[in-house]
């Protein structure tokens, strides 16, 4: 049975920014991806919502860019949450260049549990600094060992 | 660093992995040095230093399954090998006396 992953989160969050920037052409390929993916996405009169298989429901509220991810039977409504609180996407973009495949793997869904635990714990904006700082860090060091291993081919220069 | 000494992270690490060796990998291992020493470390730092002390021997790691809250990734498990639980106690034992953890050569 599926469930809503972070990856099926990153993908309805680029809908919501096609919906919102009057994309068609984008948000008709998005759509495309998340049927591919069987997310079931269906337009409401304020933005969109997802449903899968296991009753969870990701509904967004494109004007005012909030999200909710809720289960429609439980008791309690669904609290609204800004997107900002997704954790954000860019990353892997900037890092797979400078990482290893594994290293790039590990460090990603590290970040991803570590934004959950700053959300929890601190709030959004310190959640999104912390993964920022982090992402800067490792970008840093990733060049830093490729400027090392580049030093090292050509002048036998660098760390052992 | 050489291969016979330990730097005060590497030291934290395998503190670390020592005494709560359940559930080991990235991010709990960062906040449980946080918890230890009161100083938050990136996570770059401590990629880096568990990649040393996986070359010195001293730490092994293994890949688990995929998660839905890490965005279907794997979480890479460190465990602390048999050398790195002497290197921890040589430490323990040479520094007693001055209450210290940091650059230390641990080398028979």
């Amino acid at each position: 049975m599926k469930v809503f992953t972070t990856e099926d989160l990153k993908l309805l969050r680029q809908i919501a920014y096609g919906f919102k920037r009057g994309n068609a052409l984008r948000t008709e390929a998005l759509l495309s991806k998340a049927d591919s993916m069987s997310l079931n996405v269906c337009l409401t009169d304020d933005g969109f919502m997802a449903t899968t298989r296991d009753r969870l429901i990701v509904a967004f509220h494109v004007g005012e860019m909030r999200f909710s991810l809720f289960d429609p039977n439980a008791e309690a409504g669904p609290i609204w949450l800004p997107i900002a609180a997704m954790p954000p996407d860019n990353a892997e973009r900037v890092l797979s260049y400078l990482l290893r495949p594994d290293r790039l793997q590990e460090a990603l869904g590290d970040f991803d549990e570590g934004f959950a635990l700053m959300l929890d714990r601190h709030g959004v904006g310190y959640a999104r600094r912390w993964y920022w700082v982090q992402v800067t860090k490792l970008a840093a060091r990733g060049l830093f060992d490729a400027a090392c291993k580049a030093a090292k081919i050509w002048g036998g220069f660098g760390p052992d | 660093m050489t291969q016979d000494t330990l730097g005060a992270l590497e030291f934290q690490l395998l503190a670390v992995l020592l005494e709560q060796p359940r559930d080991a990998y990235g991010i709990t291992i960062m906040q449980r040095v946080e918890d230890r020493t009161g100083k938050a470390r990136s996570l770059a730092a401590i990629y880096a230093t568990l990649d040393r002390l996986q070359r010195k021997g001293l730490v092994t790691s293994s890949w688990g399954e995929p998660t839905a809250e890490r965005g279907g990734r794997r979480k890479r498990y460190y465990e602390i090998e048999g050398a790195g639980k002497e290197a921890v106690e040589r430490v323990r034992q040479a520094t007693q006396p001055f209450g210290l953890t940091s650059v230390v050569r641990v080398g028979a």
